[in-house]
């Protein structure tokens, strides 16, 4: 007897396990699609970089500026900031908007991003002070817009504002007088309002208003532990993009799923868009070390952009990755793959990337393909991976 | 002679599960201070305490460390981006 109870001892200890919390994974039974596509890897693609000018940029963009496409970018280090406004096609820089970094037209450094409506209507947004701050090409300030009023809880009855975190894969994009601005939740304070993502800003001559909307799906769980189970921009930050129909398409981070939010109708569909095996999504436990542990070792979808030539959507996810240095950043990079959906938002074809980059979060579609920023070697250029759909 | 070695090899394994227990918490530690160091690198942090009401966290897909106003509990409290 007292053999059979060391035996049972023997075989009761268990090792510890750092992920805890529920796990949450799709009953979606066909999760490979249609494999109408994959991709074919092209030449990197650069964009030339002066002496004071980073590779890594909080923020660019594409515009259409005087009739043609821009590749711009927000450039801001110890000696200047600017925005540079690159030729596609050689990669140089072809103008710039000087900003001013003391002064009477002082941009500060929680500005993080912009909109250009044309070179002297330029829309940067300090994401603290939820304010609009309107330049022209000579970087004076002739406009500001502050709405800071409009984001306070206790001036929204139903719903908990967004907080906006403007960045690549929540760009700011404009339907006529209104501004899109994109990130996550407010912490949830009242449990009867409902957490938004989503702040739709009218900046009208005659009146500015604010509408919220757009929430988490039911992966996320109870509203009320938003932050503690969940990371930042790991998982609570929900990127989207527009597409050529006004609709705002979401990818929630935790979700394999994306919502489609019509704007006009305020109506939101809800559509397939995982990985082909099966995510591994667990809650964390509301410290810093769980963050970075979600992080890594879970699945996390990303970004998602639109592409108007080929009429394909591509979603960003990472895979979980565990052998990583826990003190290292550089070796705290997943696999990433790229799920493709059509223009019914069926999906397509699926691609892994065989390079890992740690600068995934920057990326954008021309008719060359999707490009996704990796780390340049030669810190004279910007360098993109650049993917092109092909049939199979 | 028999039970005294299954006691033993018993103790033996509960004595690693413990010493493993302690080697994660004093790891955790030093890592929760490396990253402390780290997470500073992109976020304000005033010397007025009253100013700090943001939450400093790693921006993934980037090498950025911004503040934010709303966190878990475990983030570096910060002002504002530098």
């Amino acid at each position: 007897m007292s053999s059979i109870k060391i035996n049972l001892l023997l075989f009761s200890i268990v090792s510890i396990c750092s992920c805890s919390g529920n796990s949450k994974q799709s009953t979606v039974e066909n999760r490979d699609g249609q494999k109408l596509y994959t991709m074919q890897v092209m030449p990197y693609k650069t964009f030339a970089m002066d002496d004071n000018t980073s590779q890594t940029s909080a923020y660019f963009q594409l515009f259409t500026i005087d009739d043609t496409l821009r590749f711009t970018m927000y450039s801001n280090t110890a000696v200047r900031k600017n925005i540079l406004i690159f030729d596609l096609s050689t990669g140089k820089v072809v103008d710039s908007v000087r900003l001013h970094k003391e002064g009477p037209n002082a941009i500060y450094n929680n500005v993080v991003a912009y909109y250009i409506r044309n070179m002297d209507s330029i829309y940067m947004y300090d994401y603290w002070q939820h304010t609009f701050i309107l330049v022209n090409r000579k970087g004076e300030i002739v406009n500001r817009i502050n709405l800071s009023e409009k984001f306070l809880a206790e001036n929204s009855p139903e719903v908990t504002p967004s907080s906006p975190y403007p960045c690549m894969d929540m760009p700011i994009h404009r339907i006529n007088n209104t501004f899109i601005l994109q990130g996550m939740t407010q912490k949830v304070t009242d449990m009867k309002k409902v957490p938004t993502v989503t702040a739709l800003c009218n900046l009208s001559d005659t009146a500015v208003s604010v509408r919220f909307v757009n929430s988490y799906p039911d992966i996320y769980g109870n509203i009320k532990n938003l932050f503690k189970h969940w990371g930042v921009f790991s998982y609570l930050m929900v990127s989207y993009d527009l597409n050529n129909k006004g609709e705002m398409v979401l990818s929630y981070h935790a979700d394999d799923h994306i919502s489609v939010y019509d704007i006009d109708s305020n109506t939101t569909r809800r559509y397939f868009a995982g990985y082909s095996k099966k995510d591994v999504i667990s809650q964390m436990n509301d410290d810093r070390i769980s963050d970075l542990l979600q992080t890594m070792e879970c699945t996390q979808y990303a970004n998602i952009h639109f592409d108007t030539y080929l009429n394909l959507y591509y979603r960003f996810v990472y895979h979980p990755f565990y052998d990583y240095d826990i003190n290292d950043r550089d070796t705290q990079v997943q696999n990433l793959s790229i799920v493709i959906l059509d223009s019914e938002f069926n999906k397509v074809g699926e691609y892994d990337l065989k390079e890992k980059t740690i600068l995934g979060r920057g990326a954008f579609v021309t008719k060359e393909g999707l490009h996704i920023q990796t780390l340049s070697d030669d810190d004279d250029f910007m360098k993109f991976i650049v993917l092109k759909p092909i049939k199979l | 002679m028999r039970k005294y070695f299954y006691g033993m090899v018993a103790l033996t394994i509960v004595a690693i599960a413990i010493s493993n227990v302690s080697l994660n918490k004093a790891k955790n530690s030093a890592h929760t201070s490396l990253l402390n160091i780290e997470a500073l690198s992109g976020c304000e942090v005033s010397s007025d305490p009253s100013k700090n009401t943001g939450y400093c966290v790693k921006k993934t897909g980037s090498n950025e460390d911004v503040c934010v106003d709303s966190s878990s509990s475990g983030a570096v409290r910060c002002s504002g981006n530098y």
